[in-house]
């Protein structure tokens, strides 16, 4: 497996999921570039992962602006030559019944999940296709089949399994690949602020009885960003101890 | 690959052109591989491959379609190496009929294969490593499951058959650490084509190639290591896209 030298961009990796990918694929010998909305998330990450001696760069952009997004991309490209890796992991929600939903809570959460992953796509795509060589990996969420409260979250990732099977025929013959990981619960920070009853409950739904860990997710989306993973694409490759496999 | 040193790894159909690639690729990733397929001569000729690199084999000429034959063989693969930590179920019969073809022999030959033969290996095999709290069985099957192609009315149908049967021993083994998935291969270029048949065949794919043996043996590798202890009761088509031309491939 290799990823060595390899360039990856890697949305919303200033904390939990992204950062940990960021980690390992910099331990791997990646050339990373670390983005986030937060610039001193971005800025603390990077000085952390460079007294590791890992070759780290850093972006903070707000994905939901296509400026801020094409230059995210150029600067990257103009400091380490190319983007060959680019895994859309920045996210959020806004949960709630349907009636309590805001139009505001729909948009924010369509923009940050799905068009922020188009214009990230949109713009790196440009840069792959030339050098004949790209890896899109896109994290949805298993809740993309449909949940109770979670309207806006559910299409936006929908959306993004969508994005990613047409991006998957339109690239496939230029070197691209383009997947989707389909998390299901995973030990993060935010995993810590559920009261313990929601815990329980969502702990009692799962086959395995336990949490995934955040390397779980980094592993996963490293064996399809790899070079030799050109052979899958298109494909919604689920990391969630078989939940996938309930129906209830 | 990695990830896999150490263990024992039975493989099922392992001396095809597809399957060598899996017992070899195990073999250079430090795991001690049980070779299974019907033909002698051919097992030993990948046991002696591995065995000549310095790795450690174990062939067994069997019959997977026999079920007194899977338990003997898989004792003896016990006896010389311990327990087993992988199963890789790689028969393949892809010889495929239109219904009013399909005779009661060809009809048992490819649920014999396709199906019992991974039915089989798994009951022998699954219980140990649910006891022994750790286990990755990979069951390899073929996007004509998918039923989109004429003529492959017993294929399709063995072949999705493994779809239930991967899931549901998922959900057996999730609380042992025994993951269970399945691979869907698209169409290979195997030595059997014509480069105008590969050529066609490629165009027709979003990638624009076929697979190879290697493109497999990661993704066997991948499901089979530690890396992946938290993926189970899935299927992951390598196959170059194709999966992407059907309603039903998710």
């Amino acid at each position: 497996m290799s990823i060595k030298n390899r360039v990856a961009l890697i949305t919303g990796s200033g904390s939990g999921i992204g950062k940990q990918t960021a980690l390992r694929m910099a331990e791997s010998g990646a050339k990373v570039v670390i983005n986030d909305l937060v610039t001193d998330k971005v800025d603390a990450t990077v000085k952390e992962f460079k007294a590791m001696g890992l070759d780290v760069i850093g972006k903070p952009a707000d994905i939901c602006d296509k400026t801020s997004v094409d230059n995210m991309i150029k600067e990257t490209v103009d400091t380490f030559g190319s983007i060959d890796i680019l895994v859309n992991n920045a996210g959020m929600e806004y949960a709630g019944a349907l009636r309590k939903l805001s139009e505001r809570d729909f948009d924010v959460t369509i923009n940050v999940n799905l068009k922020g992953t188009f214009l990230c796509c949109q713009a790196a795509h440009n840069y792959m296709v030339k050098n004949s060589h790209g890896r899109i990996v896109n994290i949805a969420s298993r809740a993309w089949l449909g949940g109770p409260g979670q309207a806006p979250y559910t299409s936006a990732k929908a959306g993004m399994v969508g994005l990613t099977r047409g991006l998957a025929l339109e690239l496939g013959g230029k070197g691209i690949t383009s997947n989707c990981i389909a998390p299901g619960l995973i030990h993060t920070p935010l995993w810590e602020e559920l009261p313990e009853k929601n815990q329980k409950f969502l702990l009692s739904k799962q086959p395995t009885g336990q949490l995934g860990e955040v390397d779980d997710l980094a592993y996963a989306i490293m064996f399809l960003a790899d070079d030799d993973s050109s052979f899958i694409t298109g494909q919604i490759f689920y990391v969630c101890g078989g939940r996938s496999l309930f129906s209830g | 690959m990695d990830g896999v040193e150490n263990k024992t790894a039975v493989i099922v159909g392992g001396t095809g052109e597809i399957g060598k690639a899996i017992s070899l690729g195990f073999a250079d990733g430090g795991a001690k591989v049980a070779v299974c397929d019907t033909d002698q001569k051919q097992v030993d000729s990948i046991v002696e491959a591995i065995k000549g690199k310095g790795g450690k084999a174990f062939g067994l000429a069997v019959d997977p379609a026999k079920p007194e034959a899977v338990k003997a063989a898989v004792s003896k693969i016990k006896a010389e190496f311990g327990s087993i930590d992988i199963l890789v179920n790689n028969v393949d019969d892809s010889e495929g009929f239109e219904i009013a073809d399909v005779s009661d022999d060809r009809w048992s030959n490819s649920v014999n294969k396709n199906l019992n033969s991974v039915l089989y290996f798994c009951r022998e095999i699954i219980p140990g490593m649910r006891e022994n709290k750790y286990g990755r069985v990979v069951n390899i099957t073929d996007i004509d499951y998918l039923g989109w192609r004429k003529g492959k009315v017993n294929c399709s149908a063995t072949k999705a058959a493994i779809f239930g049967l991967t899931r549901s021993l998922a959900l057996e083994g999730a609380h042992d650490n025994v993951t269970t998935n399945c691979l869907i291969k698209g169409e290979t270029a195997g030595s059997d084509l014509s480069d105008d048949e590969r050529a066609k065949m490629a165009s027709r794919t979003p990638v624009k190639r076929l697979g190879t043996p290697e493109d497999i043996v990661r993704t066997v590798g991948f499901f089979a290591s530690q890396k992946a202890k938290y993926i189970t009761g899935q299927m992951l088509f390598v196959c170059g896209g194709k999966s992407l031309y059907s309603s039903m491939a998710f």
